[in-house]
């Protein structure tokens, strides 16, 4: 049987003891908001001791370094990714992205201590996944398809916990939803607690109100604001990353 | 992670696929995800990422 390449990759970091967190497509599958990707993406503990295991494990899957910057703590800590392409069978051509920060997220030890672990008793594997609401928070980003999984992320948890949620939790819904229908019927049944919020976020005052029309452009002017600062975000790196390329093409 | 609960409704805004989905545990959903890439692959799916020009990681490999 052809084994899932990503459990593959997740096996041998785990052999290697390399603390690293799964993040983007494949924490979505777990958290139940995709059902497949090809993604491979980590934020990494950045430390030389554990960058020198995670280097192992590359060579384990015959991996890569297929762009720049280099794999090094200077870069990782700037908030770079390093990007390998593996060659081992099972997992040839499998792309793998390492970060160790993400924008608007807390450091990797706060992500490391607030995430989940799932049990694969069958592959004897323990997988480290970012926590739900730091994957959200990772999600706010410039591009489309980042939105539309933050959007299902939230609906889903929604949809498992609406019978019994805590304060707390339904604190976050108000704070993190995109949809339209489900805020209004949270502020309508969480009313206090949508007014505690409204600090944070304006916009749940259309949803008190029930105006969906506004709540929308409201909305959409939201997703803005954060893709706008995403972009300001990479501008920097994105220079920087300009200037490394040119420079090994020199070499 | 503990176990999800069987959601026997279907709710507004989402298909019985979707509630299907969410009704998986987290390691139930790896293994279905696991039977969709031993399909996947069978078919001659390959194992390169979609090129994403959005994404900030986005570059085009000499």
């Amino acid at each position: 049987m052809t084994p899932n390449p990503i459990l593959k990759v997740l096996s041998t970091f785990k052999k290697h003891k390399v603390k690293c967190l799964l993040i983007g497509g494949q924490a979505c599958i777990i958290y139940g908001a995709a059902e497949f990707s090809r993604d491979s993406d980590f934020v990494i503990l950045c430390n030389n001791e554990n960058l020198q295991q995670f280097k192992k494990a590359l060579n384990v899957l015959k991996a890569r370094l297929i762009y720049v910057p280099a794999l090094e703590v200077s870069y990782l800590e700037r908030g770079h990714a390093c990007h390998f392409r593996c060659k081992e069978k099972f997992v040839e051509n499998l792309r793998i992205d390492v970060i160790s920060k993400l924008r608007g997220c807390e450091p990797f030890e706060k992500l490391w201590v607030r995430r989940n672990r799932v049990a694969l008793k069958k592959d004897g594997i323990v997988i480290d996944v970012i926590g739900l609401r730091d994957l959200v928070q990772s999600k706010k980003t410039q591009r489309d398809k980042d939105w539309l999984m933050l959007k299902r992320l939230v609906e889903d948890d929604i949809v498992l916990n609406k019978a019994h949620p805590s304060d707390e939790r339904v604190r976050w819904w108000l704070l993190e939803s995109r949809n339209p229908d489900s805020l209004i019927m949270l502020a309508g049944k969480y009313l206090k607690i949508a007014k505690e919020c409204l600090g944070d976020r304006p916009l749940l005052s259309s949803a008190i109100n029930s105006n969906t029309q506004k709540l929308n452009l409201e909305l959409h002017e939201e997703e803005i604001r954060e893709r706008q600062k995403d972009i300001e975000y990479w501008a920097p790196l994105r220079k920087e990353l300009e200037a490394l390329r040119h420079n090994s093409q020199e070499e | 992670m503990k176990r999800q609960k069987f959601i026997p409704k279907r709710v507004l805004g989402f298909v019985d696929e979707d509630m299907e989905w969410m009704s998986l545990t987290p390691s139930q959903r790896i293994k279905e995800t696991t039977k969709l890439w031993q399909l996947y692959l069978a078919l001659g799916g390959s194992l390169d990422p979609e090129p994403d020009p959005q994404s900030p990681f986005y570059f085009q490999e000499a």
